[in-house]
Parts: structure tokens; sequence; C-alpha cells
């Protein structure tokens, strides 16, 4: 059992898609405890690539692959942790995308790998979202955080369509939301009602743990 | 123009781009307003930097909407005769002005940037269907970042369709293999990438230095006013080192740092290689004209 959790760590530290994808399959064949599986083998992996990029020891594509890992591994994990009701430990739940029109993904890929890297539980809805499957992801997964990533200028204003969207459906105040991107400044984040905005993805990730902290 | 063959035949192709998000020529993204006067001079100065060194040019025209894109293309042909990619941030601003274009006479002029792995079903049959046969591959793999995952994205894997092969159903010929880069530290990937997929795959690849260095704060703040051309310029170059057969250099206004630098770059090789029986296959090649 043990076995298997030190290759699920192992196997984020060697930023091993397949690799990992077998250890959680292996994992759950042998029975190993998932939260444990999660906890111990992929989030113990995670945080210590987390830990080499802040120490500028790795670079983005090392931080990127673990996080791919990472995704791909929970998505073998998760239904077990569903299946025997247990919850993963973690900082904040943050549903992250990149709005309408909009489909660059780079940034947002370095967002997700680093709130990952840092204990967030992280739902990435991908590039060129609707307004609407923010607000219907919202509502089903009631995220602590919304992290919003617009890389035009053309694209920007979409920010301000989610939040007003939220706002009509009554979800905006049980959340916070985050913009980023480019062209996103802090009085556009001001104006547009957000509650803080990342000028980079470590940056987002210290504004995420402020705002989470402060609120609980 | 001929993109391609082996170090040292063809010149490195030098790309600029142009009414690119938040470009001081342009007024109104959404709608496409510009600075004519602006964007002819710098479209021309590339022109001229082009005649002078030997290295020859293209642009990639950016685009946020299909209004703008549409306008830009149009501004372009005037010009220019130049090759230009289409760049567009989605099908939905690609397609329509790939199909203006075809319509007004442009099918041979244009590239379409890009083809990666997102691409849906409907864009592969549009493509196919308006006849376009240049394209550039986007060879960005994020569950493998390492040289070999560029190979893998562009040959498929278990349930992800190759983008040679999505080429290839589009009917797409020519093909450009833009190797992708995420950060400044994979510039070196990006390199190495550049040398795999011409030695497996025998087709000509390059990549965006550019992507990386404007965004690399550190350059300006701590080095300006030099640093940020000086390295740019030289990002470029150490892709020519591998092989690459073309360069996207960034902001036209760079122009005048990247040219030089890179035609030394490709007389360098040029002359080098004419030892191992590899000739230029152009007369105007920089090795002739940069001394």
């Amino acid at each position: 059992m043990e076995k298997i959790i030190g290759e699920l760590r192992r196997m984020i530290l060697d930023y091993d898609v397949e690799g990992v994808t077998l250890a959680a399959k292996k994992a759950v064949e042998a029975g190993v405890d998932p939260l444990k599986a999660v906890e111990e083998g992929l989030a113990r992996g995670i945080r210590e690539v987390g830990d080499k990029f802040g120490e500028g020891k790795i670079f983005l594509p090392e931080l990127v692959m673990a996080a791919e890992a990472m995704k791909s591994a929970l998505e073998v994990l998760e239904p077990e942790l569903k299946k025997k009701k247990k919850e993963r430990k973690t900082v904040g739940r943050v549903l992250l995308g990149t709005v309408a029109g909009d489909i660059h993904s780079i940034g947002k890929t370095i967002v997700v790998a680093m709130l990952t890297a840092n204990g967030f539980e992280v739902y990435d809805l991908g590039v060129d979202v609707p307004v609407e499957r923010f607000v219907e992801k919202v509502k089903e997964l009631k995220p602590d955080l919304l992290g919003l990533s617009a890389l035009l200028t053309t694209t920007l204003p979409v920010q301000r369509d989610i939040i007003e969207a939220l706002k009509r459906k009554g979800l905006r105040d049980d959340l916070k939301v985050i913009v980023g991107g480019a062209p996103v400044s802090k009085e556009w984040a001001e104006e547009i009602g957000a509650d803080g905005y990342g000028a980079n993805a470590a940056e987002a990730v210290e504004l995420a743990k402020k705002l989470l902290y402060t609120s609980q | 123009m001929k993109v391609g063959g082996q170090p040292g035949e063809y010149p490195t192709v030098l790309i600029g781009s142009i009414f690119y998000d938040r470009h001081r020529i342009v007024s109104d993204a959404n709608k496409g307003e510009f600075d004519r006067v602006r964007a002819e001079s710098l479209i021309k100065k590339q022109e001229k930097l082009s005649d002078k060194t030997g290295s020859p040019f293209m642009l990639d025209v950016v685009g946020s909407t299909a209004e703008a894109l549409m306008k830009y293309a149009e501004f372009v042909c005037e010009i220019t005769e130049a090759p230009f990619l289409l760049d567009g941030p989605s099908a939905t601003v690609r397609i329509p002005v790939t199909k203006y274009a075809v319509e007004v006479g442009l099918k041979e002029r244009i590239i379409y940037n890009s083809i990666d792995n997102t691409i849906k079903q409907e864009e592969i049959e549009a493509i196919k269907e308006l006849g376009i046969k240049a394209a550039v591959l986007l060879a960005h793999n994020p569950r493998k970042l390492w040289p070999e995952g560029r190979l893998e994205i562009l040959k498929g894997y278990t349930n992800q369709t190759g983008l040679l092969e999505a080429a290839k159903k589009a009917c797409v010929t020519n093909l450009l293999v833009d190797v992708s880069v995420l950060d400044m530290a994979s510039i070196g990937l990006a390199t190495k990438s550049i040398y795999l997929v011409k030695q497996e795959l025998g087709l000509p690849a390059g990549c965006g230095p550019a992507n990386a260095t404007t965004t690399w704060k550190k350059v300006r703040r701590e080095y300006a006013p030099y640093g940020f051309p000086v390295c740019n310029a030289s990002a470029c170059t150490t892709t020519q080192i591998m092989g690459a057969n073309f360069v996207l250099y960034g902001p036209v206004e760079q122009a005048e740092a990247v040219f030089p630098a890179c035609a030394m770059t490709d007389a360098l090789i040029a002359y080098s290689n004419r030892r191992c029986g590899i000739r230029p296959k152009v007369k105007n090649h920089p090795l002739f004209k940069i001394f």
C-alpha cells in the first residue's frame, strides 16, 4: 500500500501523466484508501513540485505537466472518494476558465497548476467558456472562488458580463471572484466589481489565499 | 517563397506580428480601426530590411474579431505582396475571414494560423471546403512538454487525433510546424523540438520565442533599453542554430534588431555547411548580402 502511494508521489515528481494514471488505477484495484492516495501521494508530490517552482529550480513546463498528471490521476481517484463518501482536505474550491471568445489557455493553465500545487481543489472549465456555463457551474459546484481569464482587450468585457450574470442569479455574494490576463488591471477589477486581480500566477495564488483565509 | 530545406539552403523566414492585442497602432480592436500610415510604415520597414539582409519575411496578421481581422488582411494585401499568417483567436474568427480572403482571390497568399489539438471537426471541414493549402500546426502538448511531446501531438496518441491527421483531413498540404514556446526557459526545449521534428518528419519547423520574451518583465526592467531587443533577437537566433525554418519574432517593431541578427546567423550556418556540400539555393541569401 505504502509502495503504491510512494509511486503516485514519484510519478507526479516525474511529470508522468501515463505513469500516474496507471498508479492511480493500481491504487483502486489494491483497495488503497483513496483519501490517503490523494493526500499522501498526489498532493504531497504536487506540493514538492510547487516548492521547487517557487525556488526557481524548475520551470513552467514541469509545473504544467505535474498539474496535468495530478488532474489525470484525480479522474481515477475522485469517483472512489465519492463512493466512499470521503472529502479531500483542500485550501478551497476554485472554478476557473477563459472567457467566451478567447482561446488562450497557457496563462490559465499556469494558474491552475500553481493553485493545485498550493492545495486548492481546482475545476478548469477550459477556454472560450460562455457566460451561462460559468453561472451553471458556480451553481453546481459551489466554489469558494471563481477565476476569470481574458487575454484580449476585446474579450475583457466578458468578465464584467459574468459578474453581472452572477449577481442577477443571486450567486455573487457567497463567492469571491478574481480576474486575470494580460490586459487586466487593478482599476479594471475594481470597475467591474471583482474581488481582486493577479498580475501573474504567483500573485493569483497569493490573492486566492488571502481572500479565502480572510473570508473564513 | 520557399520555407524549409537543409540548414544553409534557404534563409529563415522572419515573421513579424502586426495588429496584435494592445498594438499601439490599433485604436479599436473590435472594429479593426488603426493608424494606416504607421501600419504601412512598419510593414515597409520590414520589407526594406528583408531586401537589405536577404532574410525573407511574412507577417502574422492578428485580429481578435472577424470584422477587425478582415480589415487588417485587406490592408496588408494592399501594402505588400508577401504571404501572411491569418491569426485569429478562434475558429469563429478565422473561418469567416478565411472565406472572405478566398473570395477576393487571396487563397495562395494566406497561411491558416493555426491547427492545434483543440480543433473540431467543423473547422477541419471548413478549411477543406475553402481549399486552403497552407497552415501552421501548433504542436503544443500540455501533458508532455518535452520535445518528444511535440512529436506525440503531431502524430497523435490514444483518443487524440494527431495534428498531421487533422491537416490531412483538411487537405492542407503546406505545413509549418510551430513547436510552441511556453516560457523563457522552454525556448531551449522548443529549439531541440525543431531539430527533432525536422529529423523525424522532414517538415519545416520553427517557433515564436517572442511569446516568452515579450512577457519577460525583468529584462525590460533591469536591462533597459537594450535588454529586450537584444535578448529577443538572440532567442530567435538560438532557434536558427537548431534548424528553424521560420521564426515568429514578435512585434513587427522589433524588425530592426531581428533582421541583421538572424541574417548573420543564416550566413554563418550557410558558410559552414558549404563544406558539407550544402549550398544556398537562392541568389539573395544573407551569406551574399549581410557582410
